[in-house]
């Protein structure tokens, strides 16, 4: 949203509560993408666009109830895990199955990467979707956020260091997973 | 040092403060900056994969569709980003509360203004004023538009029948004139009240007015108050009466009202009673104006008027109670950011009113009256830190509204008075909670001193 980010979430808030759906759009171009990833993670094997949806709808409806619409970004990512808790819950099917279906998404979304490049940015998100939840929440709302920490702590509810910590033990872990961390060494 | 741990160097690949040894240790450790340049990469990897991750190119058009068939978002108090008027502190003061407290303010007002002026037969008019079984008025209420000439926002309807129940029926005006009926606040004297909310069809439930809405109120305390109208303003004839006019300095009346604010009392010269007041208050926003006319008085009203039955169909919108414990806890947090920035004192008021304390907390603090968003990054602290004491002072004035035992001691507790009470309220269960000037919150029993 260039152009717009001098409009402050609590204004789009307000004015959606006054009646303007648009000013909700432009909650939605904000987070549409973080609410995609989390429910994409969270709610594999699920249509995460649909679930993308329900999120928005769902906070809409709730909009009357945020008590700080300036944290109505942390307020979303609770939404949105909600949704995903949900339906996961509600879900029987095979877990594996998940994973695969979640790859296959997730290289649809990279059209613009050449076919190898491709590959391997799905690899690394499988990557990323098999962190524990803290980090890989962490590592889309930094990501998704133009690599803002302190932006990324208040989406999460965190102090600023347990941010910088968790973000720093996902990247290690990651790194470890990909083949990238060479022999521990000890020592001077 | 020895080697970094692998997060410590993703810290540093990460972009994010790390200790100083480290930057140290890589100028020095070529093979500890060739594992964070490799993580460095793996963030830009990272970074593409995300770069490429689009949203729906359709979801934004379908959301918007599907929001036009669903019911709208409402809430059952005005969010608190909202002009000052509408806050819900403001509003019960200005409004509800004011229902009863404002032909009070008109007793007080009358009284002060002529006093000194036997001809007019003042001590009549007020003891008029409080020997009403009942009365009604409209409150007008205007508000600054940008620079533009002040409009009228909402009007209200109040009725006042003996012993002191109220109702205000309140619609609000667009810039069109039209108007759309708003809230009806409903409050029995001594009995839990009820706000509906037609628009919405929410209601909620209040609790009953027993502390004070504002020393206004007390008709039987008009006589501790002192001053004299600062203006004759001579006759004119309103609505078809005469009616002799005086201005005053509200603040003779209420000392913790805003500053520069300011008040015109007509009343008719047969029969003393108001028929026109006009109360002016400025703050940061400008100058707002409250008028109450077309009054009537000792006319039948209805007592159903003022039943608390919700409407049929109507959700209970009613906020849940916090525990006392909770509440202390938020009200000593506001205090202790208010002693921060006041270089160690608390709000040195008697009555605290949440809009008033939020002005002075912005202009100590440093930050825009009323500050909609933070100012700065470097600021940011500072505006989480107004922005979260403005609730402990919406509970205050709330608790020395609906609490009879309620006190607040500002004037004369501060943070190194720990043995003194900054502010006490008695509990559902009988006990006091008590908070002392150093913030510490305590249970006793209500009969400690």
């Amino acid at each position: 949203m260039i152009g717009n980010e001098a409009t402050t979430d609590a204004e789009l808030v307000a004015r959606t509560l006054a009646g303007d759906r648009e000013a909700f759009g432009d909650l939605y171009d904000r987070y549409a993408r973080l609410v995609l990833a989390i429910v994409r993670r969270e709610a594999p094997g699920r249509s995460a666009h649909d679930l993308t949806q329900e999120c928005f709808l769902r906070a809409y409806k709730g909009l009357g109830g945020l008590q700080a619409p300036d944290r109505f970004g942390a307020w979303l990512v609770g939404v949105a895990r909600r949704v995903a808790l949900d339906h996961r819950r509600s879900s029987r099917r095979d877990r594996h199955r998940f994973v695969e279906a979640e790859a296959l998404d997730v290289r649809a979304g990279f059209d613009r990467a050449s076919a190898q490049d491709a590959e391997e940015l799905a690899l690394l998100m499988r990557r990323v979707a098999e962190l524990p939840e803290r980090e890989r929440l962490a590592i889309d709302a930094f990501y998704l956020q133009d690599q803002d920490a302190a932006r990324t702590a208040e989406l999460l509810r965190l102090s600023r260091s347990g941010t910088y910590a968790l973000l720093a033990r996902a990247l290690a872990r990651l790194a470890s997973a990909m083949g990238l961390d060479g022999p521990e060494e000890t020592g001077p | 040092m020895n080697h970094p741990t692998p997060e410590e160097l993703a810290r540093d690949a990460l972009g994010l403060p790390a200790p100083a040894p480290l930057a140290e240790h890589l100028a020095a450790c070529p093979a500890c900056r060739d594992r964070r340049d490799a993580l460095r990469a793996l963030s830009a990897r990272l970074a593409d994969a995300y770069d490429g991750a689009e949203a729906p190119a359709d979801g934004r058009a379908r959301l918007l569709a599907a929001l036009s068939r669903s019911t709208a978002p409402s809430r059952p108090t005005p969010p608190p980003l909202v002009p000052f008027w509408k806050d819900p502190i403001m509003r019960r003061r200005l409004f509800a509360g004011g229902a009863a407290a404002s032909l009070a303010i008109v007793a007080t007002a009358l009284w002060l203004a002529t006093g000194p002026r036997p001809a007019f037969a003042m001590s009549q008019v007020a003891e008029a004023v409080r020997a009403a079984r009942s009365y009604q008025y409209s409150l007008t209420m205007r508000t600054p538009q940008g620079a533009g000439e002040p409009r009228a926002v909402m009007t209200s309807r109040c009725l006042w029948l003996a012993p002191g129940s109220t109702r205000c029926e309140t619609s609000v005006i667009d810039a069109e004139g039209r108007t759309t009926p708003d809230m009806t606040e409903i409050q029995p004297a001594g009995a839990p009240g009820i706000d509906v909310y037609p628009r919405q069809k929410l209601f909620a439930r209040t609790k009953p007015q027993l502390g004070r809405v504002s020393p206004f109120i007390r008709v039987d305390a008009l006589g501790s108050y002192s001053g004299v109208a600062d203006r004759d303003l001579g006759e004119k004839t309103i609505a078809g009466v005469r009616a002799r006019g005086f201005s005053l300095d509200p603040r003779k009346i209420e000392p913790d009202m805003q500053p520069d604010s300011a008040m015109e009392v007509w009343a008719d010269v047969a029969t003393h009673r108001p028929v026109l007041v006009k109360l002016t208050i400025r703050d940061a926003s400008g100058p707002m104006v409250k008028e109450l006319d077309d009054f009537r008085w000792d006319v039948p009203i209805d007592p159903k008027l003022f039943e608390t039955t919700p409407p049929q169909g109507y959700t209970d919108a009613t906020p849940p109670e916090k525990s006392p414990e909770e509440i202390a806890g938020i009200i000593a947090a506001s205090l202790r950011t208010f002693a921060e920035f006041s270089g160690g004192h608390y709000p040195r008021v008697d009555m605290l009113y949440g809009d008033v304390t939020d002005d002075e907390l912005a202009r100590l603090a440093g930050l825009e009256p009323k500050p909609q968003r933070p100012p700065g990054p470097d600021a940011a602290e500072t505006y989480r830190k107004f922005w979260d004491a403005r609730s402990g002072f919406g509970w205050i004035n709330s608790l020395l509204v609906d609490n009879a035992d309620a006190s607040y001691h500002g004037k004369t507790v501060g943070p190194k008075d720990a043995d003194k009470v900054l502010m006490r309220w008695r509990r559902d269960d009988g006990r006091d909670q008590v908070i002392y000037g150093d913030l510490r919150t305590a249970v006793e029993a209500p009969d400690r001193p």
